[in-house]
């Protein structure tokens, strides 16, 4: 074989073999229940590392104490508010939680990341275009920085768990430890992944060497999720305890604790949202340094890393409510009770804090493509239409913003004084709601499609009947969604007012896809107007970036504390009681100050670390 | 102002914002504190108290009044149940072995499968499975104690008689309550034990300042040591001018350790 | 003019889809697409 050859049969291979890998991890991400053999997926790499451990020391050592043939294990101890180490001055829950919180952050970015800046070297590395790669290795050295603050933050969380909470750190290491040995060794693969990933990035920069260097992106991104998984399975099993008996007795096989029943569902949702959330920062970290850029290229660079990071942020918040639907699904169908505290009850006002942000969010992201269309020359066309969008996404808003009829326990409908909010009217049920959200997905998308049409001329002869084609598959989508929200929503019974948001889904699922099928054939070959003006962008269009990265970070707090406040007074559901002072749930408000601050401590190590790698990356430049 | 400063006030209004919708759109909610774990007193137990402890549990602990209301009719309501129980038993779709109402609300608590009100079940199953959780396991954890007497509290609830009986004997569970906790090593600990507090005002213990017993803040000066003892063990014995009979448990008898005896006597002895 | 008509066509058609894609939806969640409810 010849070199030339041999190299397009490697690229090839490489090729496949990315493509395989990355299929695995979709898979194992996506919770496919199918039982693969041990070690096929990244989930099943934990489990073959159980496997080839034999039995876990905990087993072995009760083995030796009580002289059984059968390991044997002991039951949660019954705990007293007494067994709760108290430090004056110290609230242990308060600082486990921002602890937690902070370590999550930061961890949730620096697995984001690695994600994206494969899938841009990779793009760089097919449209041979410069920018993707150097965008890349600014990212990755972004993450970089954030990486050593993980760990730490990690090792902050384990230490103020034992402190605060030994009993339970206990049992769940006793349950755990052989993953949990596990976990530091993987641990230690990332890092290594990581720092060849980084420091070769200008070594392995051609040729088949370049090849290598994204087969190690991929690895890298194989072992984070890993990581996450573990971690996932760790925080599954106290909400679903799986492979104990009901008095928590550990049957002794850790797969079991670790596939418990909402542990892929979790694995699914903190992965997606992982990445919107990654982008969110990066898009913050580009819109700063758009705002103090000197010179025109590095605005131009910075308003197009700002607008990629958004556009990554945007995509993976999509599907991220289906992703939370399953994860919901999962919990009703684990148990019914802990379904009910989730959707009903006093934590169902945090679902509407939660439209209420993804709405706002909405509203950015379409905020910040009006913007952009300035970039382009062709913009003028449609600049008219954008006040119309504006109007009725900011009414789709309203709607989502009077809150919603409640399930409530019959103490909290006598301190409310009903079931519905004092400010409720027709506008607060669930139906109005979902007609809302959908009419504001099809008029985001439509910001999108005029978007990306500012810019181009169509040449294909049916230009113009294929835009009446696209414009008359929205009507008929909004009409049906409303005729389904009003007709379906307020005149039948209870079930159909449920079902009938399956259709309405459906429909903008319809438009979404239908229109750009169209739209990417209609603008097949279409001619530029002019080059895209990239960094002629308004100042105060940054500030859209700003809001979608505090947002998310503060949205991810608030998701946090439900996901471990569902549990109630419980630190291992139905299984270990928290005996502790602190055990009761406290409310919204209390809890939406907690994460407050703790966002303004993530933000304020946010900006020292980027602080930090503009000092590095000035010294590079003095040099 | 520098960028900078604009970027650190814009990401503040906004984290403001949102605590201020959070604490101040939405209603304010205290949830409920985790239900407490005590243990029952069965043996001092009369009707009454017992449907007033069912009422407690299927208001509280039981969380049954999730679903069981009548704003959101997630499940059916139960103020008639023990009127229709029989017609429930004598419906061909009815797969439990209950055989009068009691039983048969019994039956619900601890297999909610076995008769499913049309409309109801588990969708997909054509009302054959409960979506209702086992009343005894899990998150709500039910002694037979507390399933009985919501038992009575709901027959109660539909005026009709309350035949189901209170469960005399130690059960297991009290039993193992009992032999659970440690003798009190001080009087503090015996006091907050056995919640003398509640009732009466004692000397030098915090949180004993209950006014529904005589005060023994000073009682040590009054009465002899024999007579204390006698109080504690047989509270009827004798009687406070102004006090009635009965107020006091009467199994303390059979609760108290001897070291924790002589740990409050001499206490209140000393109280002077 | 062209145009109008296309869309014009391409709504009655779309709205022929969309009402099928209720029907089908609905039937697959066991109710039966009605007016009564």
């Amino acid at each position: 074989m010849t070199m030339p050859s041999v190299y397009g049969f490697l690229k090839k291979k490489a090729v496949l073999a990315c493509i395989l890998t990355a299929v695995f991890c979709a898979a194992a991400a996506a919770g496919v229940s199918i039982t693969l053999p041990a070690g096929s997926t990244a989930s099943g790499v934990a489990y073959a590392a159980e496997q080839s451990g034999g039995h876990s020391p905990a087993a072995v050592e009760a083995k030796g104490t009580d002289g059984a043939t059968q390991p044997s294990f002991q039951p949660p101890p019954k705990l007293k508010a007494s067994d709760y180490p108290q430090i004056r001055g110290i609230n242990g829950r308060v600082l486990v939680w921002v602890a937690a919180q902070l370590h999550l952050w930061f961890a949730a970015f620096v697995l984001a990341v690695p994600i994206f800046v494969f899938v841009i070297e990779a793009l760089g590395m097919i449209t041979k275009d410069k920018r993707y790669d150097k965008m890349a290795y600014e990212f990755i050295k972004v993450s970089l920085s954030a990486y050593s603050v993980t760990a730490i933050l990690g090792g902050l969380l384990l230490l103020s768990l034992v402190v605060f909470y030994p009993d339970f750190i206990k049992y769940l290491a006793s349950i755990f430890n052989s993953t949990m040995l596990a976990y530091a060794f993987i641990f230690f693969l990332e890092s290594a992944s990581l720092y060849i990933y980084y420091y070769g990035w200008h070594a392995m920069d051609r040729g088949f060497l370049k090849w290598v260097h994204l087969t190690i992106g991929l690895i890298l991104n194989a072992v984070g999720t890993t990581l996450m998984f573990m971690a996932n399975a760790w925080v599954s099993f106290t909400m679903s305890p799986h492979g104990v008996d009901a008095a928590g007795v550990f049957e002794g096989n850790v797969w079991h604790a670790m596939h418990n029943h909402l542990w892929n569902p979790i694995n699914l949702h903190r992965f997606v949202a992982n990445i919107a959330y990654g982008g969110s920062i990066v898009g913050a970290y580009a819109a700063y340094k758009f705002l103090t850029s000197k010179t025109d290229e590095e605005r131009a660079h910075y308003d197009w890393m700002g607008y990629t990071a958004n556009f990554l942020a945007v995509v993976a918040l999509l599907p991220l409510p289906f992703a939370g639907y399953w994860l919901v699904a999962e919990i009703y169908a684990y148990s019914q009770q802990m379904g009910i505290t989730l959707m009903g009850g006093s934590f169902a006002w945090l679902f509407i804090t939660q439209a209420v942000i993804i709405g706002a969010l909405f509203l950015s992201a379409n905020y910040y493509l009006w913007c952009g269309m300035e970039r382009s020359h062709g913009a003028h066309r449609y600049t008219g239409y954008i006040k119309y969008i504006a109007a009725v996404i900011l009414l789709c808003f309203l709607v989502w913003f009077t809150p919603h009829t409640l399930i409530l326990t019959p103490a909290e409908l006598k301190a409310l004084g009903g079931q519905y909010h004092p400010f409720l009217g027709p506008l607060g049920i669930m139906p109005a709601k979902n007609t809302a959200v959908n009419i504001m997905l099809i008029f985001t998308f439509l910001s999108f499609l005029l978007y990306r049409r500012a810019n181009l001329v169509a040449v294909v002869s049916w230009a113009r009947q294929g835009s009446a084609v696209q414009a008359a598959i929205m009507t008929a989508a909004i009409l049906n969604i409303i005729v389904l929200g009003t007709y379906y929503g307020y005149y039948t019974n209870t079930v159909y007012k449920v079902a009938s948001s399956v259709p309405q889904v459906a429909s903008t699922l319809l438009v979404l896809v239908s229109c750009m099928v169209i739209d990417v054939f209609m603008f097949k070959g279409a001619r530029e107007v002019g080059p895209l003006k990239w960094g002629k962008m308004p100042e105060r269009s940054q500030y859209a970036l700003f809001l979608l990265a505090v947002s998310f970070t503060w949205l991810m707090g608030l998701m946090g504390f439900i996901r471990s406040g569902i549990r109630q007074h419980w630190h291992v559901y139905t299984v270990m009681r928290d005996n502790s002072p602190d055990a009761f749930t406290p409310t919204i408000g209390y809890a939406a100050k907690v994460v407050s601050v703790a966002a303004v401590i993530f933000m304020a190590m946010v900006i020292f670390i980027f602080w930090l790698s503009s000092l590095s990356s000035k010294k590079q430049e003095g040099h | 102002m520098n960028n900078f400063a604009k970027v650190i006030l814009f990401s503040l209004i906004v984290i403001l914002a949102f605590v201020l919708f959070a604490n101040v759109y939405i209603p304010h909610i205290q949830p409920s504190p985790p239900p407490a774990e005590e243990t029952i007193d069965v043996g001092a137990m009369t009707m009454d108290k017992f449907i007033a402890l069912g009422d407690k549990v299927f208001n509280g602990k039981g969380t049954c009044t999730l679903c069981h209301n009548a704003v959101v009719k997630r499940a059916p309501l139960l103020e008639d149940i023990a009127a229709k129980a029989m017609d429930r038993i004598k419906d061909p779709r009815y797969k439990g072995k209950a055989t009068n109402a009691a039983e048969y609300i019994e039956e619900s608590e601890r297999e909610p499968s076995a008769y499913v009100v049309a409309g109801y079940g588990v969708t997909g199953t054509n009302d054959t499975v409960s979506p209702m959780p086992v009343t005894t396991s899990g998150a709500i954890g039910l002694s037979d104690v507390e399933v009985k007497a919501v038992v009575a509290y709901l027959q109660n609830l539909a005026g009709a008689e309350v035949t189901v009986e209170i469960p005399r004997g130690v059960p297991a569970e009290k039993k193992e309550a009992q032999a659970q906790p440690a003798p009190a090593k001080n009087v503090e600990e015996a006091v907050n034990k056995y919640g003398c507090g509640a009732c009466h005002k004692i000397a030098k213990i915090a949180g004993a300042v209950g006014e529904i017993g005589p005060n023994l803040s000073r009682i040590g000066s009054k009465k002899t040591e024999a007579y204390l003892r006698r109080a504690v063990i047989n509270p009827n014995a004798d009687i406070a001018e102004g006090f009635l009979p009965g107020m006091m448990p009467q199994d303390f008898k059979d609760k108290l350790t001897a070291g924790e005896l002589e740990l409050i006597v001499g206490h209140l002895l000393k109280s002077r | 003019m062209k145009s109008i008509i296309t869309y014009f066509v391409a709504l009655a058609v779309c709205a022929m889809v969309f009402l099928l894609l209720d029907i089908l939806l609905f039937n697959a969640q066991g109710l039966s697409f009605t007016f009564k409810g």
